[in-house]
């Protein structure tokens, strides 16, 4: 199914297509899991309620839903989970134990961060492909380089009083001239800091306090949802925002992914949402059910309907 | 497998959708993950792809597109059809509308998923290649193809 987006002077179309019938039968609601899937449409890893509950276990599928691994998990409870770019899976604790798995549940490798992490216990944690980036419990801020090599870097420390509300990696980019992993971390005096290596820099933002930020595939733009309901879309700099749409949602959302450059996905239990960079949106479901509420017949509808 | 159906090909459905604005309510809750080219959302019943159409499928596909893509694939189908009208389509493109009506719908092949949607495409490409030989490159046409071909083989193995 197509639909349109407004960008600025121009109309993009967006389409979603079916294109796995799960095989999976899973016992708990998907969402009741932590969950990461590997880029280019790879392998999911399921792990429900963080691990903590007796009997649980870590469950491997393809994108199609068929298991390829499941094992118990007894190792209390996991920060986040996330895949390397040889498709290793990375469980990260809040002891600070990171485990590496194959697919099928072979350990491959346990080591503790870093005996300062140790000591402190994680508070958040983010995967990238190449390595993690960790906030410890005393806000100390520490990455990971490489699953072999396993080079541990602190980051500048960001002095915060109260914990982060949300945060976000930008992974190393050479390319991009991005040597080292950064972090932005949001605070609750609302503003976003940009911890590098050598400094944290206070992007001086006052429409926080962030509940979620992600920055874009392409690096050039960050998107971050605020407390008050509203999607930002800033200039990777923070120079200027492009956008800033009113969701009047009271709560953030469960996810907030980019579709390529172009425009960004939210979803809540019950609505997905995408929005444009200039804030235009819609609002779309894989399997919509109309409201009940009797709606003015309009041609387009039946004909869309046909297609279903 | 629901590929082959026509979601992502109803021509009109590019045009109706924007005027039809209506609320969808979600019976599960879903995972999204990010892709290179879209967003993948995963349900407990399905996988879907949610990605921007690339610019050369709406040229070719959309619903009163004049784009010569468009207009070589309605060329190559009254031809295919046996109907007199195709030269006359065909000459109206123009060689170098025709030149650039092949290249868009070998790239809108590469972009899409459905086998069924892809053989609409480079059928026309390859009517449309007979005529401007000279101004294509066959060497990089044909690597094209060949990679359109590994989609629908990967799916339904021999």
């Amino acid at each position: 199914m197509m639909r349109r987006l407004q960008h600025g002077e121009h109309e993009r179309y967006y389409a979603n297509e079916v294109v796995y019938e799960m095989r999976w039968s899973l016992e708990a609601p998907l969402t009741e899991h932590m969950a990461s899937g590997a880029a280019h449409g790879g392998p999911i890893a399921l792990l429900r309620d963080g691990g903590v509950t007796a009997g649980a276990r870590l469950l491997v599928f393809n994108a199609a839903g068929a298991a390829l691994g499941a094992w118990d998990w007894q190792y209390g409870r996991v920060l986040t989970i996330g895949w390397t770019s040889e498709l290793q899976l990375v469980t990260v604790l809040e002891t600070a134990r990171v485990m590496v798995w194959s697919m099928q549940g072979e350990r491959l490798a346990s080591f503790a961060l870093s005996a300062e992490c140790e000591q402190q216990g994680l508070l958040h944690c983010a995967l990238w492909p190449g390595g993690l980036l960790a906030i410890t419990q005393a806000y100390r801020v520490v990455a990971l380089l490489g699953w072999e090599e396993r080079r541990v870097l602190k980051l500048a420390q960001p002095m915060l009083g109260s914990p982060p509300t949300t945060f976000a990696v930008l992974p190393p980019a050479p390319a991009a001239g991005r040597a080292q992993p950064e972090a932005l971390i949001a605070t609750a005096s609302r503003t976003i800091l940009l911890v590098t290596e050598a400094e944290v820099a206070d992007q001086l933002l006052s429409t926080g306090p962030f509940t979620r930020i992600v920055p874009a595939p392409n690096g050039k733009f960050i998107a971050a949802f605020s407390a008050a309901g509203s999607l930002f879309v800033y200039t990777k700099d923070f120079s200027r925002h492009l956008s800033e749409f009113v969701t009047k949602m009271p709560r953030a959302p469960r996810e907030l992914v980019w579709c390529g450059v172009d425009s960004l996905v939210l979803h809540w239990e019950a609505l997905l949402l995408m929005v444009g960079p200039f804030g235009d949106w819609i609002k779309c479901a894989p399997r919509p059910r109309p409201r009940s509420r009797p709606r003015p017949r309009h041609a387009a509808c039946d004909a869309i309907s046909r297609w279903r | 497998m629901r590929r082959d159906q026509p979601l992502a090909l109803a021509p009109n459905a590019y045009r109706l959708i924007a005027g039809c604005e209506r609320r969808y309510e979600y019976a599960e809750p879903l995972l999204l993950f990010p892709e290179i080219d879209g967003v993948r959302i995963v349900g407990p019943k399905r996988t879907e792809l949610l990605r921007r159409v690339a610019d050369a499928t709406e040229g070719a596909l959309r619903v009163g597109s004049r784009a010569p893509a468009a207009r070589l694939i309605a060329a190559s189908e009254a031809f295919d059809e046996g109907d007199a009208a195709s030269e006359e389509m065909r000459d109206a493109i123009g060689e170098e509308g025709i030149a650039e009506g092949v290249l868009a719908c070998v790239r809108a092949a590469e972009f899409e998923l459905s086998a069924k949607l892809q053989q609409r495409l480079v059928r026309a490409a390859r009517y449309g290649k007979v005529y401007v030989e000279d101004r294509i490159d066959s060497p990089s046409f044909a690597r094209a193809l060949r990679r359109i071909e590994v989609a629908p083989a990967a799916e339904h193995p021999p």
